[in-house]
């Protein structure tokens, strides 16, 4: 038995965080470094297409992991940078969702739409576009 | 009604009726009628007018306030209360459609209702075009920190970058036109701030253009600049250097005119658990009058450590200092203010959006010393 469980440890899945957006998208890859200022609002148009992050915090592993691996601060400390270029510079923050069906609707119907998503997640909803991997477990 | 205590106090008005005096010349104009509305209506229909209405998007924020003070070792001729308390609402709107963006802040106060901000900006590139009222971009306080008081981790702000109707003795408002933003290099950014602008003039106080009334002051030139580099690009930390030169027209002060050039450096450093903010200023002012002209500097700095204790409660400590001449002829002029603060503190978050702060100081003016006891609530919605 405790074979068994040994065996089963070994082949854990490797997980991967994936910026997404609608299937209807003319986006492509975003390196990390355009993800991140999209995410810090900081204004970004590709084509003429104006990029709207959506921030997903239906999962909080997911968005510790974000936030440590793209935009490198705390959620504290994330929350009022954004605020502070509200008031410096009037620019948007971010919608914020704790509901996944409401934000996969956004991102179908929301040209420029970006978020972040388990790669499990984004393959049980249709009418999404991966754009890349943003980190990637390590295999065991 | 000049505040000028020595002058009224010679003539025997009584120290009583000098401090009310005083404090309504704090006031500002609360009579905003329905003419006075057509900029911002303007600046807003200009925004709205865009096509595309409804790719309009917006930021509306309420900031409340409540605060009280009391202060301790007052000389006994001194025009400040020794307890004051101020609550208020400052009101933040900012809507962008196409490029183009509208920026306004007000305060509604118990002691002073104003336009602090009014701005109509064009967005190009990483940069950023404005018209309107806005904070002059010198230093880092200043255009970090607004009227919003949840925002600031202390309660007030360094004596040097006090508002103009706070004391203040530099230029904090300008209207005129700013372009700013930030380019990148290499994961790291080099941002600029240039204002072509009217500055204050000097009257009680230091007077800035009311944007509701823009002909009923008057105004001379202004021109800033700041840039700052931030090793990571878009991230809190950064350092820089700031300038800037305004011409001062002070004829109720009995003046001619005060030219008056800054120059400075500030940092601002961050990890999860420490926040330091340091700044340093040189300041020179030229003080024409009929048939004389003085000319005098002085150095002004401050530094701030905040400390997390964890999530909601923050200890902080400020110390700053004015190195001037007795006989500076332009800090004369103000005489409240404070040329040497050791301040600390404590502030709790709470509820989310809730915040209680206590502060302890230590306050050194031109003829006396005092200590203040400040506590206040302050909010965001």
């Amino acid at each position: 038995m405790c074979l068994i469980c040994a065996v089963g440890t070994a082949q854990s899945t490797q997980r991967s965080l994936l910026l997404v957006s609608g299937s209807d998208s003319q986006l492509d890859a975003l390196t990390h470094a355009e993800v991140r200022k999209v995410f810090l609002g900081v204004p970004v148009t590709t084509g003429q297409v104006r990029l709207r992050p959506l921030l997903n915090f239906t999962d909080p592993l997911a968005t510790n992991i974000f936030l440590q691996q793209v935009i490198f601060m705390s959620e504290r400390k994330y929350k009022r940078q954004l605020l502070s270029r509200v008031f410096r510079l009037g620019d948007q923050r971010p919608r914020e969702y704790d509901d996944i069906d409401l934000l996969v609707e956004d991102l179908r119907n929301t040209p420029g739409a970006l978020t972040f998503m388990w790669s499990n997640q984004f393959e049980s909803y249709t009418g999404l576009k991966s754009l890349g991997a943003l980190w990637t477990s390590s295999k065991n | 009604m000049r505040y000028w205590p020595a002058y009224y106090q010679g003539l025997g008005v009584p120290l009583g009726r000098l401090k009310q005096f005083h404090r309504v010349s704090k006031l500002k104009r609360s009579h905003i009628n329905v003419r006075q509305l057509l900029w911002p209506i303007l600046a807003l229909s200009i925004v709205y007018a865009r096509p595309g209405l409804a790719e309009a998007e917006s930021e509306f924020l309420l900031f409340p306030f409540a605060m009280a003070s009391y202060l301790s070792g007052l000389p006994a001729d001194s025009l400040l209360d020794d307890d004051e308390n101020d609550f208020g609402l400052n009101l933040f709107a900012a809507i962008e459609n196409g490029g183009f963006v509208f920026l306004g802040e007000a305060l509604l106060a118990k002691e002073e209702q104003e336009i602090e901000r009014l701005q109509l900006g064009w967005r190009f590139g990483d940069s950023k075009a404005w018209l309107g009222r806005f904070h002059n971009p010198i230093g880092y306080w200043n255009t970090q920190f607004h009227h919003g008081a949840y925002l600031q981790t202390s309660i007030t702000r360094p004596a040097i970058v006090d508002y103009e109707d706070d004391n203040g003795v530099l230029p904090m408002h300008l209207a005129g036109l700013l372009i700013e933003g930030v380019k990148e290099h290499d994961n790291s950014g080099l941002g600029y701030a240039i204002a072509i602008a009217t500055g204050p003039e000097l009257a009680d106080e230091l007077e800035p253009l009311d944007v509701l009334s823009p002909t009923s002051g008057s105004q001379g030139l202004s021109l800033a600049i700041n840039v700052f580099r931030q090793p990571v690009v878009y991230a809190p930390n950064q350092y820089g250097l700031f300038a800037n030169y305004t011409e001062i027209p002070a004829r109720e002060r009995g003046l001619e005119e005060i030219r008056q050039t800054i120059a400075g450096g500030y940092w601002n450093w961050e990890s999860e658990l420490w926040r330091l903010i340091g700044s340093a200023f040189y300041v020179r002012n030229r003080v024409y009058q009929a048939n004389d002209d003085q000319a005098d500097d002085f150095v002004a700095g401050y530094f701030q450590a905040e400390r997390s204790l964890n999530d909601d409660w923050t200890i902080f400590g400020r110390v700053e200092k004015t190195f001037a001449s007795d006989n500076d002829a332009y800090l004369a002029l103000f005489p409240d203010h404070a040329r040497e603060k050791i301040l600390g503190g404590l502030r709790l978050n709470v509820f989310s959006r809730h915040s209680l702060t206590l502060e302890v100081s230590s306050n050194h003016q031109q003829d006396g010393r005092y200590r203040q006891f400040m506590l206040q609530w302050a909010a965001m919605f």
